[in-house]
């Protein structure tokens, strides 16, 4: 007994962001600030990623803050930090999702950033059927179930091990494997001979 | 070596595979072109999609972290306020707020039980001629216009703005019980006039937090007794109070009001900072009011977290949104909302039954108190938190 609880204690020793949580929630502003700042972009693409609109991006990563903090007696410090703020803002966004297809609403973003124009003109020889391939690729996303999407969204987005998404959405590996199989087969499918632009 | 399926390519491609494994897929997808070409095309289309996003620049991360920072300080400050709370509550059971000798209304509202369980998240601002009105009535105690009465019924919660909308011109008087006494009647000259009222303290519909955070409301309360008023004239109107030590009780004419009286109970109040002069006020600018007893579905929660959540607000002055008072609706393994959380609805509007989703499983919904509506019946993204 005295032994977990001396390595727990080490774990969290270790843990810098479990320290600057517990500073963060006993009014430490800059403890607070280090932890949002460190998260901020991150919690936010996630949450871009999931619900396909700025304004909801906004509230859901606000929520995923403000949750953790409510929340922190909850908070298993055996996992990192980020994989448990990855959790509450997918779930959150799998939420948003919900209340958002009784609208049946699909919204992607049709600006392409300057980022993902250079990809395409790096490897696709038509920009046109390119920026066309980009679009037709995020509408396959935002096509994909909640549960698909989270788990690509971690993986390709975010660019986590099988390992850490499988922490961060509290499942199996194995799950995380068939599920961003089954994402990346739907978005395949999606695309169709559009794809013959980049083999 | 036959080419590998496709989640054996995509782990090559996400870096998953491990020991021979590795080499032996490796070693293949080199000699063959079908499986170096799907990889490729997985990667691009991966790497474009992933670069195609627009991150908003730092500032208006800054300003969220402020207000998360605020806002969790804010809860964690309340809390510690809780007993605190509590000793004002007991305080305060024996106040009572009355304003007396006042103007008559020209308007009566008879608010049914129906009206009562409306509820709108939307309000619009105390006009100004409606304030010139009470001011006037309150400095010209010889004026036609008489007193007004707000009964405050059990399972009903209002705030300082619904209470002066009420008294600007739809009720007769405004009386608060001590917890668990009944509630008085309307002073005998207003029995002699023959006028007959139905008090209420449904949501009002013509007053919200804002108004008071932009200055138009406050409150002042003197020993015993209180009232109602606007800035400005806090001072005068507290001379033309008559404090009610002991109320009369009796029934009222034609309401039905008096079965309701009979219910009311445990009401809290927390006052402004100028009357009480406590820690906890020290940023209230506004009167709330909370009924914590069910009956008859007319009722706010004893949720403790929808009182605290909707006492924060008042915390911290007015000056925040009704949003900022949430409740939590819990739904069962059927998608259907428990017995508080059914009450709780019955109690904001009706049909709601009509809206509720059968995707809420085993879920609590902590929601903004003012946006259960909208959430409901618009399906609108209304800021919401899950718990599972």
């Amino acid at each position: 007994m005295l032994l977990s609880v001396l390595l727990t204690m080490a774990g969290e020793d270790e843990n810098p962001d479990i320290q600057l949580l517990r500073k963060a929630k006993n009014g430490d502003r800059d403890a607070f600030g280090e932890l949002f700042r460190k998260y901020e972009k991150r919690v936010f693409r996630v949450a871009r990623r999931m619900c396909g609109s700025d304004d909801e991006a906004w509230d859901i990563t606000q929520d995923a803050f403000i949750r953790a903090m409510q929340a922190m007696g909850r908070y298993d410090t055996q996992y990192r930090f980020f994989t448990w703020i990855y959790r509450i803002t997918t779930n959150l966004a799998i939420n948003y999702a919900k209340k958002k297809s009784r609208r049946c609403e699909v919204h992607f973003e049709e600006a392409y950033s300057a980022e993902g124009q250079q990809v395409i003109e790096d490897n696709v020889a038509d920009r046109a059927a390119g920026e066309q391939l980009l679009g037709a690729v995020g509408r396959a996303v935002d096509k994909l179930t909640p549960a698909l999407k989270a788990v690509f969204v971690l993986r390709v987005d975010q660019q986590l091990s099988y390992s850490e998404i499988a922490e961060s959405l509290d499942i199996a590996i194995g799950t995380v494997m068939s599920r961003l199989n089954r994402a990346r087969m739907k978005i395949r499918e999606e695309l169709g001979s559009m794809l013959g632009e980049w083999e | 070596m036959n080419c590998p399926d496709f989640d054996t390519l995509m782990m090559l491609l996400d870096g998953e595979l491990r020991g021979r494994k590795l080499k032996e897929v490796s070693e293949h997808v080199l000699s063959c072109s079908r499986c170096r070409g799907l990889i490729d095309s997985q990667r691009m289309l991966e790497a474009s999609w992933r670069d195609n996003i627009v991150i908003p620049d730092s500032e208006k991360f800054r300003s969220m972290e402020w207000n998360i920072f605020r806002k969790i300080n804010r809860r964690s400050h309340w809390r510690t306020f809780v007993p605190a709370v509590a000793a004002i509550i007991v305080v305060l059971l024996g106040v009572k707020l009355i304003l007396t000798d006042g103007p008559s209304m020209d308007r009566i509202t008879d608010l049914s039980r129906d009206d009562q369980a409306g509820y709108t998240s939307e309000s619009e601002p105390l006009s100004e001629e409606r304030t010139e009105s009470l001011i006037s009535a309150v400095e010209e105690p010889d004026s036609e216009v008489a007193t007004g009465r707000v009964t405050v019924i059990s399972g009903q919660s209002i705030s300082a703005g619904d209470a002066v909308s009420e008294i600007t011109g739809e009720v007769e008087d405004f009386i608060l019980t001590e917890g668990g006494a009944a509630l008085s009647q309307a002073a005998e000259q207003e029995e002699d006039s023959g006028e007959s009222l139905r008090g209420g303290s449904s949501p009002a519909p013509g007053m919200d937090r804002q108004d008071i955070a932009d200055g138009n409301l406050t409150e002042s309360v003197s020993g015993g007794s209180g009232s109602i008023g606007f800035d400005g004239i806090d001072d005068e109107h507290e001379e033309l109070e008559t404090p009610h030590e002991t109320l009369p009780t009796g029934t009222v004419e034609d309401s039905g009001v008096e079965e309701q009286m009979d219910i009311i109970s445990d009401i809290t109040l927390s006052l402004d900072n100028d009357t009480m002069g406590l820690e906890i006020a020290e940023s209230v600018s506004s009167i709330t009011l909370t009924c914590d007893e069910m009956q008859d579905n007319r009722v706010s929660p004893q949720s403790s977290e929808y009182y605290l959540s909707f006492h924060e607000t008042s915390d911290l002055g007015v000056a925040y949104w009704k949003s900022d008072i949430v409740v939590e609706l819990v739904f069962d393994a059927d998608g259907q909302p428990d017995s508080i959380t059914a009450l709780l609805l019955d109690s904001l509007f009706a049909g709601w039954s009509d809206y509720i989703l059968s995707g809420y499983r085993d879920t609590v919904l902590v929601i903004p108190l003012a946006d259960i509506q909208k959430l409901f019946m618009d399906g609108s993204t209304v800021p919401t938190e899950t718990i599972e």
